[in-house]
């Protein structure tokens, strides 16, 4: 065989790329890598391919509604050859645009619950790779307003909140996320606590909460999760879900459980991002 | 040079695939880990070197979009490619006994590696939680969709040697 360049043996390239992650993972800590140069640099790297992702992402999402479509044109074939079925398939039809213009209009309904705040509506268009986080990202970018911090609710309550932000895109941690906290308090008593998302907790579709001091003994399930006013990041007065339940911790003083977050994130197609950050 | 065009083109796709499809092919919440199958596949093909290389950027791809360490994934996932091109064969027959095994062994570990670096640091003690509902379901579907994609891959790089070979004059 023809040997046209000159061979570097794979362990120096090895130790070569090492080192460039050991900096990248170094760098990364001490720095800030959403803002900044850094981001500036990353951006022009990700930019082209951030757009291929929206692109595929809303060419997924389209294809999905051309085989819906086509369902329909194959299920008026068989309504010319039986037309019992056609009326079940219509039915059925009819039961799914119920149910899609039931959703839409359940997040209208939503929408106007915060109607102090702007929002703009937003797909989800895709998600990240793995299954330890749940990030995923939307096609509504700075072009229509977005920013880093805005908080993203959904039918139901608080979604998350933008981590990145693109041109036409933008990632949203979500409140069950691992990696997120969320300052929170109890709607009825006005006791604070720290809600974290539990990956042990997804599946059923809970979150965590710690660092409850409730001293008067006020809180009992099924009362209302809410974003506390002292939040930094999250508006005040966003509903998260309902508490399930709450075990006192061992220290005696403070207070720990689980809340039954309002947002179904198994199902999650839209959402609406407050484009104004606290 | 076209196979690393190509293994760079099939990277992206794998990774757009991952994040756009997810939703829709997920069971039970779990999506398959579709950028090690083709790290190790590559591995296993081309060694030590190209898997090593596949990794990196397949790994700087999810450290870019949707990791907060950068660096991270590229590590991890430049050294299973480093250690699945090990198990490189010269003259290849179609087998899927030992991909397979490498993919759901590559999978594990890097699996095990997300969860000490990501979460054991971070408190989560509960580490048979992670292997039973995460890890394990994750490998299951990793290694059934390896069955169909390792078998493209395979055809990609049948073609590609007989390219090389056909340049290279081992065919005049």
């Amino acid at each position: 065989m023809k040997r046209k360049k000159t061979h570097i043996p794979g362990k120096y390239i090895l130790l070569l790329l090492t080192a460039i992650c050991i900096a990248m993972i170094i760098a990364s800590y001490f720095f800030d890598t959403t803002r900044g140069p850094v981001r500036t640099i990353v951006g022009y790297v990700t930019t082209p391919i951030q757009k291929c992702l929206t692109i595929a992402g809303d060419w997924v999402e389209d294809r999905f509604s051309y085989f819906r479509d086509k369902q329909d044109l194959i299920s008026e074939n068989e309504r010319l050859q039986e037309q019992v079925e056609t009326l079940t398939l219509q039915l059925q039809e009819q039961k799914n645009d119920f149910a899609n213009s039931e959703r839409l209009q359940q997040l209208y309904e939503f929408d106007a619950m915060y109607k102090q705040y702007p929002k703009i509506a937003a797909s989800v268009i895709g998600k990240d790779t793995g299954n330890w986080f749940q990030v995923f990202l939307i096609d509504k970018g700075t072009n229509d307003g977005v920013s880093i911090g805005n908080n993203v609710l959904a039918t139901g309550g608080l979604v998350g909140r933008v981590i990145d932000v693109g041109a036409d895109w933008a990632k949203v941690r979500s409140i069950i996320d691992d990696a997120s906290n969320v300052s929170a308090m109890v709607q009825e008593t006005g006791d604070y606590c720290v809600l974290s998302g539990n990956l042990e907790l997804v599946e059923g579709g809970k979150a965590e909460f710690t660092k409850m001091y409730d001293s008067d003994n006020n809180v009992v399930t099924g009362q209302a999760l809410i974003t506390s006013n002292i939040s930094d990041v999250y508006l005040p007065d966003l509903f998260i879900g309902y508490l399930s339940d709450i075990t006192v911790d061992s220290n005696n003083m403070t207070k720990s459980g689980t809340v039954n977050v309002a947002v179904d994130f198994e199902h999650l197609r839209e959402v609406l991002v407050i484009t104004q950050n606290k | 040079m076209k196979r690393a065009v190509i293994t760079g083109l099939l990277a992206l796709l794998f990774f757009l695939l991952q994040s756009t499809l997810a939703n829709y092919i997920e069971i039970a919440g779990i999506s398959p880990n579709l950028l090690i199958i083709l790290i190790v596949s590559v591995a296993f093909f081309s060694g030590k070197t190209a898997g090593m290389l596949t990794g990196f950027f397949c790994g700087l791809l999810v450290d870019l979009f949707f990791s907060d360490i950068l660096g991270f994934y590229s590590m991890v996932y430049m050294l299973t490619g480093y250690v699945c091109g090990i198990f490189q064969k010269k003259v290849l027959e179609f087998d899927y006994k030992l991909p397979l095994l490498l993919i759901g062994a590559a999978d594990l570990t890097t699996s095990m590696i997300v969860y000490w670096c990501l979460f054991l640091m971070r408190r989560r003690f509960n580490a048979g939680y992670y292997l039973v509902h995460i890890t394990l379901p994750e490998i299951v579907y990793t290694v059934f969709a390896a069955v169909i994609l390792y078998r493209i891959l395979y055809a990609i790089h049948q073609r590609l040697i007989l390219e090389e070979r056909r340049r290279d004059g081992y065919f005049v």
